[in-house]
């Protein structure tokens, strides 16, 4: 049987297109990757003529298979000359280790005839294309005719039967081109962003407290990102607010109960006081206004053009209240679900054979817009005539009809949202009338205008564009006379812009090409994880004061750095290798050139960096409180608590990282025998360990990594290292050991004893002891399942069968001990880790004291 | 001498001192050397008038002392007056500053109007040589603009009307000169004038810019294109 292995860019779309392809007639299966299934099924292929029988296999990768990265000797930030970063070696690393996916790929692509690459149709899909064909392609069976085509890519915009089964008629070949696009951009942010970030970090982060970033990271998008905010926060600060004052009048007519109406001077406001009071004095005795004349004036409102990405971002920003990152994420499942197409797209008009007709039918019966739908419907359908066909995918566009209840909160906005814009973009105009008066007080001219809708036209399901009319209605003629009610000064102050809403930031940001729709919302991201600025209540982007620092100090040593120009241009030189028009290294080669003598130049003037910083921000020197004692010089180390936290001796003038993300606290004033550091210890909700500052950055032993605490520590003797506490192999990592955590006095009521994993990420926990005032664990080990015995003293519980203070056996097999002895951490099922069939196989020593 | 003076009186409606004339002369005769006809000779003085400082050279002023005490009053005539200074009260001073020194806030499109909408209305400073007057643009005069040199020369003429102390001008009532006074040229450029309204004179950006070197791009600009690029005749092409 012939076996064609298709792959899609994630799980989710490997479903959807299995089940439209294979008419819901398909198998699903688990696979060797915990992520992806595979879902077989029966078919002729290829498809169209002279195909034959063959078994389909679709399944999906999960993103990008491989990411770059330095060799690892590249990787030890004190060793390397950041400068070398500019031309390291660089190698190609799974980019989900754990996900395994290029040893499934090789597993599921092992003999198969064909291989149909289903990912999204982007530059990043068109690489990942060829990441996979890199893992199948060697395991294919080799054609049994030589050179007939085995690799096809399929090009679809949205996941509809009709959209896939046409793709599927006309599969073509990968674009190598795009795909070196993308290796060029990858290979170019990581040794700029790379370099600059490490010298950066590496420069302030010892010496500065406060800072609160555990990375000062520059890149060449998130940089000129940041830029665009702190410009508009320098030109809030240097704005000079002014007085103006203007004429406010009232008019009314008709005596009690006729209209009442506030007039604008046609002077608008004055910034002289006294010029505007002499303006007063002229009118102010005036009792009488005319109306010199009365223009009516049809306006009309043009119903959007089609949806393109940032546009989406942007209104779900202003409109929605959803911020960039996640209204991608939320358009994303909407796509892969099949609710809308694809939503990364720069094109606005839609194609020339756009079949409205079905997306308009599948809408009519929705309950909310469905009228909208049929009536466009009933007529005939005009596409917007403005827009640009950039040759990507169609506009986004909703797919099928969703109601409110079948989808989550957010997803239903960004839905309801693509579904009006879409409907909009087809329904007429919005009319209505604008009103403009002009009445004479004296020698002043006012005016009055309003509006009135006449016909709603799209914005009857466009609310965010409806034209609101006038509260009261009121007549104006010619020659009519009013009564001036009041006569009198009105002060105003000019105000500075607002900071820059996510919207306008996202406009800045596609104007001067600073990344793509794709990468837009991930640079907004990054600048906010940084704390380069912070999301207001209005959605707008708010610089603190290390974003401030950064850029003003690019501004001061090369503007470059910071300014939208370069970017484009080198987005600029990434199309021509796309479009096959410029060559991949010499363009990277160019590129690195310039940001390496950017990096040098900048790099020799950091002083002037230094100095905003030195202004801003206390030193590290000066912050902090005295914790534990220096190994090396015996004065005390400071504790600086502002993240990252890290320890800081003044004397030694040396900086020691920490544990992030749980508390620091003095061990008994132990000292570490090998380096005669005080111990800490770290505890966070999940895990609590001893660490010694020295050895947690310079590890001790080889083999063993940086960020090492005493419960990974291998050293023999040493009473709080890991051999001495280890309690038995974690059952749910593979290298992973339990070790018996340090206990601390809470001054809680009865005192737990915890043992957990020491693997850094993983969670095992379990408690117990409760009460006990001491468990340790010994060298001996079970006869039965190798974990080394616990001793507890149980004097102060009162426990049956305990027969005495203290106990002594295996957590696993002894009876007693082992109910003392509980799983603790909050998502890890009990029963899945213990090794429960082991129980009762082999007793246990208890030794009675 | 006589004579150029009476004509400034007479055609001009200026009253000047006659030993500036003198001097006015005397200067000219050393540039030109002598024998230099009575007509230009005329107009060469005038042309020196317009670039003088009127309070150095007037001795009558001409439009009454009493006007800047008076509630309402109009006056009537033919009047050369030096505009020291003028301002455009109509807009803000700062976002006038920000124009000057090309910093325009409006890179971004999006911004509201944070502003009324800049309808123009001028503020001069005159002075016809012993008196200092204001005067505002109460209708629209197109031949003044804020770019006016500092000590420019207007001849205003028919009835103006004139309330505290303020003229109110028209466009048909002023008719410019042209000239200067190089003394003024300094202190009321405009950036100062908007610097001064705004309380900060520093903001008028005294002096050039002294920028230490240029960042270090090599080959100047990074959107050229790449140095040793096979491709690179296409590529500018397709620029």
């Amino acid at each position: 049987m012939v076996v064609v292995l298709m792959v899609a860019e994630k799980p989710s779309l490997a479903r959807s297109l299995a089940e439209i392809l294979s008419k819901k007639q398909c198998r699903r299966r688990k696979s060797d990757c915990s992520a992806c299934d595979v879902y077989e099924f029966e078919g002729i292929f290829p498809p169209g003529g002279g195909g034959v029988r063959v078994t389909f296999k679709m399944t999906s990768v999960c993103g990008h298979v491989m990411s770059l990265d330095f060799q690892p000797q590249y990787n030890k930030w004190e060793q390397i000359d950041p400068v070398d970063l500019f031309d390291a070696e660089t190698m190609k690393k799974e980019s989900m280790p754990n996900l395994r996916i290029p040893h499934f790929l090789r597993n599921e692509g092992k003999g198969v005839d064909y291989l149909v690459l289903w990912l999204d149709c982007d530059k990043e899909g068109e690489n990942i294309c060829f990441e996979v064909m890199e893992e199948v392609e060697p395991v294919m069976r080799h054609q049994r005719i030589p050179s007939t085509q085995a690799v096809y890519r399929a090009r679809f915009s949205s996941i509809t039967e009709s959209a896939i089964l046409k793709a599927f008629g006309a599969l073509g070949l990968p674009d190598w081109n795009e795909s070196r696009s993308v290796d060029a951009r990858m290979e170019l942010d990581l040794r700029i962003g790379c370099a600059f970030t490490r010298f950066q970090t590496m420069t302030f982060q010892t010496k500065y407290a406060g800072l609160n970033s555990s990375v000062i990271s520059y890149g060449p998008c998130q940089t000129p990102t940041l830029g665009f905010c702190v410009q508009r926060h320098d030109e809030i600060l240097q704005f000079k607010s002014e007085k103006y004052w203007k004429l406010a009048a009232k008019i009314s007519r008709g005596g009690r109960g006729g209209p009442v109406v506030s007039l604008d001077w046609g002077r608008e406001g004055l910034f002289d006081k006294e010029v505007t009071l002499l303006f007063l004095a002229r009118v102010q005795d005036c009792r009488e206004a005319v109306v010199v004349g009365v223009a009516e004036k049809p306006r009309s409102k043009a119903p959007p053009i089609a949806l393109h990405t940032v546009e989406l971002l942007r209104a779900a920003s202003s409109k929605l209240h959803i911020g960039p990152k996640l209204a991608m994420d939320y358009a994303e499942r909407l796509y892969t679900e099949g609710y809308i197409s694809y939503p990364r797209t720069e094109t606005t008009k839609y194609p020339k054979d756009f079949d409205f007709r079905s997306i308009l039918s599948s809408l009519s019966g929705h309950p909310e817009f469905g009228e909208h739908a049929s009536s466009i419907l009933r007529t005939s359908i005009k596409p917007p005539s403005g827009g640009v066909d950039v040759g990507d995918h169609p506009p986004i566009t909703p797919m099928r009809s969703a109601s409110r209840d079948q989808l989550r909160d957010s997803e239903w906005k960004i839905y309801d949202f693509v579904a009006r814009h879409f409907l909009a973009t087809l329904m007429p105009e919005c009319k209505y009338k604008l009103t403009e008066v002009e009445i004479s007080i004296g020698s002043e001219v006012f005016h009055w205008s309003g509006t009135t809708p006449t016909s709603p036209g799209f914005t009857a399901v466009y609310p965010w564009q409806e034209v609101h009319g006038m509260e009261t209605s009121v007549e104006w003629n010619k020659d009519q006379h009013w009564n001036v009610d009041q006569m009198k000064l009105s002060e105003h102050e000019t105000t500075p812009p607002g900071y820059l809403t996510e919207s306008e930031l996202i406009t800045l940001m596609e104007k001067h090409r600073i990344g793509t729709d794709a990468s837009i919302p991930v640079h907004i991201e990054n600048i906010c994880s940084r704390n380069y600025v912070h999301v207001d209540s209005e959605r707008r982007l708010v610089p603190t004061k290390l974003g401030v620092v950064l850029v003003h100090g690019y501004q001061k040593i090369d503007p470059q750095l910071v300014q939208p120009t370069m970017r484009s241009a080198v987005e600029e030189q990434l199309n021509l290798i796309a479009k096959g028009k410029a060559d991949f290294d010499s363009v990277l080669q160019h590129t690195l050139n310039i940001f390496r003598a950017k990096f040098e130049f900048f790099r020799s003037h950091i002083e002037e960096l230094d100095e905003l910083f030195e202004a801003s921000f206390s030193s590290v020197a000066e912050t902090g409180r005295p914790l534990s004692r220096c190994g090396k010089c015996q004065r005390y180390l400071k504790f600086i608590a502002a993240r990252p936290q890290r320890m800081y001796c003044a004397h030694c003038n040396q900086t020691y990282s920490l544990p992030q993300g749980g508390s620091i606290k003095l061990y008994k004033e132990i000292k570490c025998p090998l380096d005669d550091f005080e111990l800490l210890v770290f505890s966070s909700p999940t895990k609590s360990y001893l660490v010694c500052p020295y050895c947690y950055n310079q590890p001790p032993f080889k083999g063993v990594a940086k960020g090492m605490g005493c419960n990974q520590c291998p050293h023999q003797s040493c009473p709080h290292a890991m051999p001495q506490g280890r309690v038995d192999q974690c059952s749910e990592c593979e290298r992973g050991t339990l070790v018996l955590e340090p206990y601390i006095k809470t001054g809680g009521p009865a005192p737990k004893w915890k043992i957990s994993c020491n693997g850094p990420k993983c969670r095992v926990m379990y408690e117990g002891f409760a009460g006990s005032s001491d468990v340790h664990s010994s060298k001996e080990r079970c006869e039965g399942c190798g974990s080394s015995l616990l001793t507890a003293d149980l004097s102060r519980v009162s426990v049956e069968n305990s027969g005495g203070s203290k106990v002594t056996g295996c957590w696993e097999c002894d009876d007693v001990i082992s109910n003392l002895v509980v799983p603790a951490t909050p998502d890890y099922k009990r029963g899945t880790g213990r090794r429960g069939r082991k129980r009762g196989r082999g007793r246990g020593v208890i030794k009675k004291f | 001498q006589q004579s150029v003076c009476d004509w400034l009186e007479a055609r001009k409606g200026v009253k000047v001192q006659q030993n500036w004339v003198e001097a006015c002369l005397e200067w000219i005769e050393q540039e030109e050397g002598g024998g230099v006809p009575m007509a230009s000779l005329r107009e060469m003085v005038y042309g020196q008038l317009l670039h003088a400082d009127l309070r150095d050279v007037v001795v009558q002023p001409c439009i009454p002392a009493s006007v800047p005490q008076q509630q309402t009053t109009t006056i009537t005539g033919h009047f050369i007056v030096q505009v020291d200074s003028l301002v455009d009260v109509g807009a803000a001073a700062y976002a006038q500053l920000q124009k000057i020194k090309g910093q325009s806030l409006d890179d971004v499109d999006t911004k509201k109007n944070f502003e009324p909408k800049p309808t123009r209305l001028l503020l001069l400073s005159l002075t016809d040589g012993v008196t200092d007057f204001q005067a505002m643009e109460y209708h629209p005069i197109p031949q003044l603009t804020t770019d006016l040199t500092p000590g420019a020369k207007l001849v205003l003429r028919g009835t103006i009307g004139c309330r505290l102390g303020t003229l109110l001008l028209s466009g048909d009532q002023v008719e410019l000169l042209g000239g200067g006074v190089e003394s003024l040229a300094g202190i009321n450029r405009q950036s100062r004038v908007l610097a001064r309204a705004l309380n900060d004179e520093s903001l008028a950006g005294e002096g050039g810019t002294t920028e230490s070197g240029p960042p270090p791009t090599t080959g100047s600009s990074s959107a050229g294109p790449p140095a040793r690029s096979t491709g690179n005749e296409q590529l500018q092409e397709d620029n």
